[in-house]
């Protein structure tokens, strides 16, 4: 059973993600498709299971930041049900594979099972990777508000 | 804490490394502007060098940038101005900027997160924080006009927040552009 393992809320004076009221522009995202442009654009982009190995590798070595990749565009629609309904970021632990990380010296940590998910003022998910044990938000166990 | 030192974002060189996708919207959800700013934001892609005293991090308008203005800097910028706290987050990069306004001057938290985290903290002149992030909002979005990725009236409804109803009495720099 997948569990939020650490959580930041920037702000917890307004509901907002899959099954609240849309808030944002336009129409309200197509939450349970993950092609929805709207609600996971980069994630799909950046870190989606197409991309191919060379260009995380070389983001990785660019940046010198780690890069995760999803094996399965269905993890990032749980990971938005499963994350506060509230602007923030979060680490979820799938306790089971669900992406590999590059790393900026190329080596590859397969397998990973837990994921980075930053949700946006209107519930989409501004970013999500996956990632490797040992990441940590900025305050552990801290939540904050400034609404 | 450092006093009295500087933010600054600044657009640097074009970067032509290919490391995402393009975007698409299969589903059409996207707005002309909200598509034509991520493809600008792609296909246009730059460096960007965020400053704050002597801390810098370099980013790109492609997905870093791209994703500040989608989480609705202008808004945040006239939130600052009134001064409320804001979080200006680059989760793609691993680092979030914490702005908080205190009589003239904005203290600013830049902390990085992930396998290393760490603190930096400064006091910065308010009227210097909100001028450069107006003018960097102002000169990425004429320059996606510029491209012909968005129109001139796009542009102006989505930066208009940050330069509206403020009361900090601050000079706006428009950047010139031909």
């Amino acid at each position: 059973m997948a569990e939020i393992v650490q959580q930041y809320i920037i702000n917890s004076s307004r509901e907002v993600g899959s099954g609240c009221a849309w808030t944002g522009s336009g129409t309200e995202p197509q939450w349970n498709n993950p092609k929805s442009m709207k609600a996971y654009d980069h994630i799909a982009r950046h870190h989606g299971p197409k991309l191919t190995a060379n260009r995380l590798i070389g983001r990785a070595a660019s940046t010198n930041d780690d890069q995760g990749q999803w094996l399965n565009v269905e993890d990032w629609i749980m990971a938005e049900q499963l994350v506060p309904k509230y602007r923030g970021e979060y680490i979820i632990d799938f306790h089971r594979p669900i992406g590999k990380v590059y790393h900026p010296d190329r080596r590859i940590t397969e397998n990973v099972t837990r994921a980075f998910i930053q949700r946006n003022f209107d519930g989409t998910l501004n970013c999500g990777y996956p990632i490797v044990d040992g990441v940590s938000l900025r305050e552990l166990n801290r939540s904050s508000s400034h609404e | 804490m450092n006093s009295s030192q500087k933010l600054n974002f600044k657009l640097a060189e074009r970067f032509l490394e290919d490391w995402a996708d393009p975007p698409e919207d299969p589903l059409g959800e996207l707005s002309h502007f909200e598509m034509g700013w991520r493809r600008f934001c792609f296909e246009y892609n730059h460096k960007v060098l965020i400053e704050i005293g002597d801390a810098q991090k370099e980013v790109f308008l492609d997905p870093d940038i791209c994703m500040m203005m989608e989480s609705n800097l202008p808004k945040e910028i006239a939130e600052l101005s009134q001064g409320k706290p804001i979080e200006i987050e680059f989760g793609e990069s691993w680092f979030t900027i914490i702005l908080l306004p205190i009589d003239n001057k904005i203290n600013c938290t830049w902390i990085k997160f992930g396998t290393s985290c760490w603190e930096k903290q400064f006091e910065c002149d308010r009227a210097q924080v909100l001028n450069a992030l107006r003018g960097f909002l102002m000169e990425v979005m004429q320059l996606a006009v510029d491209q012909g990725f968005i129109t001139a009236e796009e542009k102006e409804e989505f930066i208009s927040p940050a330069f509206s109803g403020n009361f900090d009495a601050v000079a706006i720099a428009h950047p010139l552009h031909n």
